[in-house]
This record gives C-alpha cells, sequence and structure tokens, in this order.
C-alpha cells in the first residue's frame, strides 16, 4: 500500500518548543505532509476541531491537556469523527511498558520513546498514515496487549490458545517443541512465556530454568497435567511465576494471562523505580560522605529552627554531638544570648532574598566560649518550592582574626620605626648643637651660679636621655639577627691541615 | 475472572478439533498394535489436557484413563477405551453435523 497522492495532515504537539520544531521538521520531510503545531494539550484540541489532522503525534506530559487526557477525549462517542485518528504518544518522562500500557488502554495507535530516531518518528507516521494496524512484531504499534511464546507439544493446545488468546487481543507465537521454543525465545520479543511441563525433547523445567538465566524479565507460565505437590514446590522455587494445571478452561488461561501480564507490568515498574532509587540513594550517599566529613561546620535546621542535620564539623566547632543537638532550637545553643536571633528571623530574610552570608557573627560553644564565625545560609524547598527549612555552612574564624590582628599591629609597629629612621638624623643634628652648648657653657663660664650650673647639668642630661631613646628607636628598626647555636659541628684546624 | 470464551469463537475452535477425530483414532489404533506405551501415554496424556478445553470434558475422562492403560500396559482396558473414545467421537461428529445441516 502507498500513501495517497493527496496531503495529509500531521499535528505535532510538545509543550518543549525545540523538540516541537525538530519533530515538525522531522515529519515536514516525508513530503506531501503539512505540518501543525500545538505547544499544549488544549491548543493541540483546539487544531484537532479545525484541521481535522490524519495523524496526530502528541507528548504525554504536557501543560492544561495532557497526552494521555487527549487521547482519551479524542476517544470517546462525543469526537466519534476523531476515533479513528491514529495517535503516536511520546514521552521522555515514562518508559517502557508502563507508558505503553496506559497508551495501548486507552487507544493510542503508538508509542515513541523520547528522545527519538528521526527514522522512527517518520515510520511510525508513514504507517499511521497508512492505518497499518497489524505489522508482525513490531513492537512501537500498540495493537496487542503483549506477546506471549505459548510452547507444548500437543497441536490441539497449540491452536486452542492461538484462538482464545488472540481473540483477547494477545499476540500469541507458538513452538511445538522445546527445540523450536527455544529458537522463538531467542529469536522474538517476548513477554509471557506458556510452558508446558512435559516436552519430549527438552524438558519444561530445563527450558524454565534457561529462561531465568538469559530473559528473566520475561513472566513464566508453567502447564501440567501431572500436578503433584513436588512439582508445583519445584517449579515456583525454580522460577515459574504462575502455574496451571491441565485441563484447563478458555476463561481460566486468560485470567493467568492477565495476572501474569500484570506481574509483568509491575516487574518493570519495581524495576525502574529501583534504578531511580539506586541512583538516588548513591547520590544521597555521596551528598551526606560530602555533608559529614566537611571540615567546616555543616547543619541544617527545619523552618521553626529545630536542627535536622549536624555534621563532625559541627561537633568538633561547637563540642555538642548530633545526638545532643538533634531536635533542638538551634538559636539557644549555639547564640551568644545578647546576640540571639530566632529562625523565623532567618526564614524571613531567606524567603525575601534567598541565600545570605554573615561576614561575621558571634556563637557560643558547649563550654561557653564566645567565638567569631561566617555563616552563609540557604533555604531548603521541598518539590513545590515551599520552604520547609534552611542550612547553614560555618567557618571558624578565630584564628584569621588573631592573624588580622597581629597584622595590623605589625602594620603600626612598622610605621613608628620608620618614622623613627626618618626622625633620627633630624632629631639628632639639634640635639647635638644643645647637648654642644650645654657643655660648652658648663666649661666656659666659670663663675656660674650652683643652681645655674645644675640648670646646664639637667639639660645635658636629659638631652643624653633623648640621643639614647632615639638610639633605640632606630636599633629597632635595624633588621633583627639572631644568633644560633652551632652544635654538634667541629671546625677544622685548617693551620694544621696540609 | 474473564468471561468463557464466546460461543463463535469456541464452534470455531470446535470444529477444528473435531475435524482431527479420525486422525486420532487412527493413531491411537496403530499404537495399541505396536503396543507402542510411550505414545500411547503420550497420547492419552494430551487427550486428557485438550478435551476439556474445547468443550469435551468426557474426552478428557477418556484422555486420563488411557493414559493409567498405558502405564500399567493394560492392553485389554486399552481396547475398551479405545472403542469407548470412538464411540464418542463418532457421536460428536455426528451431533455437529446434525446441527450443521439443520435448516
Amino acid at each position: 500500500m502507498h500513501l495517497s497522492k493527496r496531503v495529509h495532515i500531521v499535528l505535532v504537539a510538545n509543550d518543549d518548543k525545540d523538540i516541537l520544531r525538530l519533530m515538525a521538521a522531522q515529519v515536514a520531510s516525508l513530503g506531501a505532509t503539512q505540518v501543525m503545531q500545538a505547544s499544549d494539550g488544549e491548543e493541540a484540541l483546539r487544531l484537532v476541531e479545525t484541521r481535522e489532522p490524519d495523524v496526530i503525534v502528541c507528548d504525554i506530559n504536557m501543560p492544561r491537556l495532557t497526552g494521555f487526557q487527549l487521547c482519551q477525549i479524542l476517544k470517546t462517542p462525543e469526537f466519534a469523527r476523531f476515533n479513528e485518528v491514529p495517535i503516536i504518544l511520546t514521552s521522555a518522562t515514562y518508559r517502557d511498558v508502563v507508558a505503553e500500557q496506559v497508551a495501548r488502554d486507552l487507544g493510542a495507535y503508538a508509542y515513541l520513546q523520547q528522545p527519538h530516531e528521526e527514522a522512527e518518528l517518520i515510520r511510525l507516521v508513514r504507517l499511521a498514515l497508512r492505518h497499518d494496524a497489524d505489522r508482525g512484531e513490531d513492537p512501537a504499534i500498540l495493537t496487542y496487549r503483549g506477546t506471549i511464546a505459548v510452547i507444548d507439544d500437543d497441536p490441539d493446545i497449540l491452536i486452542f490458545l492461538s484462538q482464545v488468546l488472540g481473540a483477547d487481543a494477545w499476540r500469541v507465537l507458538t513452538a511445538p517443541s522445546g527445540q523450536e521454543g527455544m529458537q522463538l525465545l531467542q529469536d522474538r520479543r517476548v513477554q509471557i512465556v506458556l510452558l508446558d511441563y512435559q516436552i519430549p525433547d527438552i524438558s519444561g523445567r530445563d527450558i524454565l530454568a534457561h529462561i531465568r538465566r538469559k530473559h528473566p524479565e520475561r513472566v513464566v507460565i508453567m502447564m501440567t497435567g501431572h500436578g503433584t505437590e513436588n512439582i508445583v514446590v519445584d517449579l515456583i522455587k525454580a522460577g515459574a511465576d504462575e502455574y496451571v494445571r491441565k485441563p484447563f478452561e478458555a476463561a481460566e488461561i486468560l485470567d493467568v494471562c492477565d495476572r501474569a501480564y500484570r506481574r509483568f507490568s509491575f516487574l518493570r515498574i519495581h524495576e525502574q523505580f529501583q534504578d531511580k532509587l539506586d541512583r538516588l540513594k548513591e547520590m544521597g550517599d555521596y551528598l551526606d560522605h560530602l555533608i559529614r566529613y566537611s571540615e567546616e561546620s555543616i547543619f541544617s535546621c527545619d523552618a521553626a529552627g529545630h536542627v535536622q542535620v549536624w555534621n563532625r564539623g559541627a561537633e568538633r566547632m561547637y563540642g555538642y554531638t548530633a545526638a545532643e543537638i538533634h531536635g533542638q532550637i538551634v538559636d539557644e545553643f549555639l547564640d551568644p544570648p545578647e546576640h540571639q536571633r530566632k529562625a523565623p528571623d532567618v526564614v524571613r530574610i531567606l524567603q525575601e532574598r534567598g541565600a545570605f552570608s554573615e561576614k561575621e557573627i558571634l556563637r557560643r560553644r558547649k563550654d561557653g566560649t564566645i567565638f567569631p564565625v561566617t555563616a552563609t545560609y540557604s533555604p531548603i524547598t521541598n518539590p513545590h518550592g515551599t520552604m520547609i527549612g534552611f542550612s547553614v555552612i560555618e567557618h571558624d574564624i578565630t584564628t584569621m582574626k588573631r592573624l588580622e590582628e597581629e597584622l595590623i599591629r605589625s602594620e603600626r609597629l612598622r610605621a613608628i620605626t620608620q618614622l623613627a629612621v626618618t626622625t633620627n638624623d633630624q632629631v639628632n643634628t639639634p640635639l647635638g648643637v644643645i647637648l654642644g652648648y650645654a657643655q660648652f657653657l658648663q666649661r666656659k663660664i666659670l663663675a656660674l651660679e650652683p643652681e645655674d650650673m645644675d640648670a646646664l647639668k639637667t639639660i645635658e642630661k636629659q638631652v643624653l636621655k633623648i640621643k639614647d631613646i632615639m638610639n633605640q628607636l632606630k636599633r629597632l628598626s635595624q633588621p633583627m639577627v639572631k644568633n644560633y647555636p652551632i652544635e654538634g659541628v667541629e671546625m677544622l684546624d685548617l693551620t694544621h691541615s696540609r | 475472572m474473564n468471561p468463557p470464551v464466546d460461543a463463535e469463537t469456541l464452534s470455531r475452535l470446535q470444529a477444528a478439533y473435531v475435524a482431527t477425530f479420525p486422525d486420532k483414532l487412527q493413531r491411537l489404533e496403530q499404537c495399541l498394535e505396536k503396543e507402542d506405551w510411550a505414545n500411547l501415554q503420550r497420547f492419552g496424556h494430551q487427550l486428557k489436557g485438550s478435551g476439556r478445553a474445547y468443550g469435551f470434558p468426557k474426552l478428557t475422562a477418556l484422555g486420563a484413563d488411557i493414559e493409567e492403560g498405558a502405564i500399567s500396559r493394560d492392553r485389554a482396558a486399552l481396547k475398551g477405551l479405545c472403542q469407548e473414545l470412538s464411540a464418542v467421537m463418532n457421536a460428536v461428529r455426528h451431533e455437529r453435523q446434525e446441527v450443521s445441516n439443520a435448516p
């Protein structure tokens, strides 16, 4: 069958503008195709009603109306004229059988996992334009509920199960021997295996063991006419998911297959959750390790200020163990009474300004000592964006502050000594003149009154004192030479050496 | 619980199954003639498994007896069972023919 000559209309709906543009361009490359674009479900529905597309390619996760909802609406009797329009659902969020199953139940034509291959999108749109419902093994076309392999040497059973399960929308593949069954399981995409216990060439028990080794994801239903307690226990222990006793009636086998498929779906969903959980756990462990062993004090509180997380850095810095402080109001423990601030204030600031830092705040240790820290506060929000608490990273700046003060002191001293060097020369000369004249006058004027002589001697003494201070200041400005003792070194007597 | 298979599908299935009766009877007689106990047992086992599924519980019961007879190698019992099976199968065939010939 070939596409007719008329121009087909394909509606592409996706809320991600880049993907929407890309898919529209890819579909347009089919030729003889008019592509309409919708960026949400409501717009898609409007376009469906006004433009009547031949095929809809629709994302599942869209605002206003999801792909599932759009599909649901278009399959109702009220939208009878669109009931047969093939809908290809796409999703990057959902995976595997979970989305496929819902899409199939809603009557979608096919399911396309994102990110997609261009060729696959074009192939599906082309098939949908032909209304091609049965593509044999095509896993993307949602015609069948799933594929069941029946392995039994009784041709009557194979015919019966093919017909009964086929009428219930299962795709049924049959194998009349163990060998052919093994080949079928290797070549075909199968979700459920209906396996006879007693097959002449390879026993059902051995095939079961093979499936468990090679295809653990497949659900196996064992059929047997020789039911004994031992056989049931053996088969279940060997990994059979379901057990059905021959002879059975159609309703029984349909029930067991429904159950098996629910189990298959559950296991896949469980696998996906487990996979996500493992990844989350891995990330959680990593973050936990990062926080736990950080040298910085890291703690978090709920919105009321109750401590939730208290790392080792915080234990070291404050002296409280995590057990002691967990659940306590943080301000009452860490803030000195006169500097106490309330958690709601922190929450209010975080809500108004987002994360913020304090260059220096005072904290109190368990032993009562007060010390300065820098603190960075960050909000903790739940997935809906509501703030549920805050985290605090603190760094003890006691050492830094001491070094800072020492630096300031040494800077001041350096300035003083520089002043001393400069002033020494300028002051020494006039001092020398004053001293010289004082001594000259003592020698020259012989008839000095004793009190005048005392005055001159006092001048001389005080000038010498000033000179001494100036000399001391000058020494301060000179580099210090430390004399290290030389121990254990014997000097060679060079005079006696040859 | 799923409803029983619809009448049309069951009728189609039964027609195909009944069409295999002559073949089945011939196979059974050959096995009995050759005293092929293994295949007699298999024949009985399969009939036991399929009869009820196709809506013929009597065949399931006869299949179980044939399987037992083959295990115990009871030729006389098997001969009787073979005749009984032939009678049941022929009756079913006639019944179905009459139904299909009815105006």
